[in-house]
């Protein structure tokens, strides 16, 4: 139950990111803090990847914080069956959360014109990729004290 | 660039398991999504329910649909608040070849308004517009003369010809009724064909509105002309409606 109201939590933390809304570190490590030490390893991935992208988003330039927005709604569209009118205006998603996302799988272009900007490479998506990356290893090994997996090293 | 693609993948599985669907032991009522979409609700409490939403089938589909509504609604709303220009309105609503007479009954018979009310106002808009112009103190230029010139004789051909109508307009200026001239500065002022909604609030009239909203209480059998469908000139409009509104224009 707790880890199922843990979920919960994350992800609305994950609907402000999306939306661009401000989230503190401290209300995340509250959160994480939460986690259980025997939890699976999607659990912990899902944790250290959230501690990851609140840290990106309250340190990085506006330029990462959009690509952040991107990268979250590209990855989150991708979940769930298809369901997206067509053909689709990707600036309708300005200003909307996870549940708008669900569901529309975006090509990377779209996700990143939902956020106002236009784009035909995957330059920005690999960037934030790296440095999510970057910063999910560091968390995991700072909070776990364990090695990350493979994924992340 | 492979490890790259790996990485992305691997973040977008941690996000879907995020996702996997969750039994809730209540579900949000149909008040709350509809205050979320119109964001009238507080951040938090609409971040939960985004949460909900994206691990709950059900109240994915209920969203869904009414998020369609909502947006068709909307869509509808647009569309009543888009008001043609002038001429066009005209042009729409005035048969070429009818008589005066028969054009107000067309357009208040069916709603049972008194005829003679409704002549009155229309007829005080026309000249309303057309007096002061044809009198001309207050045009500062030849554009402005000749488009609204051109306004009133195409309002006039459309209308046909009407006996009375001058002294129809010479009563009611002389009597004090209410109905001043309009300058065409401030017409002018105002852009007619881009409107804003306004929600009609208790205690308000036609000449209130005018007032309060335009800062011209001379402007209001203009403003009722424009929203003519929400009743007749005599009558205050219902509190709680949508009427429309102009649009001043900036200053050059």
């Amino acid at each position: 139950m707790n880890e199922l109201l843990l979920r919960e939590d994350r992800l609305s933390i994950w609907d402000r990111l999306i939306r661009g809304e401000p989230v503190s570190m401290e209300e995340c490590d509250e959160l994480v803090g939460r986690l259980a030490s025997d939890a699976c390893p999607e659990e912990k991935s899902a944790c250290m990847l959230l501690l990851a992208s609140v840290r990106v988003s309250n340190e990085r330039s506006e330029a990462m914080r959009r690509n952040l927005r991107a990268a979250l709604r590209y990855w989150f569209s991708h979940s769930g069956s298809k369901d997206r009118p067509e053909p689709f205006d990707p600036t309708v998603l300005d200003g909307t959360g996870l549940e708008s996302a669900l569901g529309l799988y975006l090509s990377w272009p779209e996700a990143m014109e939902s956020v106002g900007r236009t784009t035909v490479d995957y330059t920005a998506l690999n960037r934030i990729t790296e440095l999510l990356r970057t910063r999910c290893a560091e968390e995991w090994k700072d909070r776990l004290g364990s090695s990350p997996p493979n994924e992340l090293s | 660039m492979k490890g790259d693609d790996n990485r992305a993948e691997f973040f977008s599985e941690i996000l879907a398991h995020e996702l996997a669907p969750i039994e809730h032991d209540s579900h949000p009522d149909l008040d709350l999504m509809l205050a979320a979409l119109e964001g009238t609700i507080q951040p938090e409490v609409r971040s939960k329910l985004s949460a909900h939403i994206a691990t709950c089938r059900s109240c994915r589909v209920r969203w869904k649909r009414l998020s369609q509504r909502v947006a068709e609604a909307t869509e509808t709303q647009k569309g009543r608040t888009r008001v043609p220009s002038f001429d066009a309105y005209v042009s729409e609503r005035v048969p070429r070849r009818a008589t005066l007479g028969d054009r107000l009954r067309e357009l208040f018979e069916v709603r049972t308004v008194s005829l003679a009310a409704a002549s009155t106002a229309a007829l005080a808009v026309m000249l309303a517009v057309a007096i002061p112009l044809l009198r001309g103190p207050a045009v500062r230029t030849s554009e402005q003369i000749e488009a609204l010139s051109s306004r009133i004789e195409i309002l006039q051909n459309r209308l046909g010809p009407s006996d009375g109508l001058s002294q129809f307009g010479n009563d009611v200026l002389s009597s004090g009724d209410g109905v001043r001239p309009i300058s065409a500065a401030a017409l002018n002022a105002f852009d007619w064909d881009a409107v804003v909604s306004y929600t009609v609030r208790p205690g308000d009239n036609w000449e209130r509105i005018a007032e309060d909203q335009l800062k011209s209480a001379d402007l209001w059998p203009l403003v009722w002309f424009l929203n003519r469908e929400s009743g007749p000139p005599d009558a205050p409009p219902p509190a709680g409606e949508e009427i429309v509104l102009p649009t001043r224009r900036s200053a050059r």
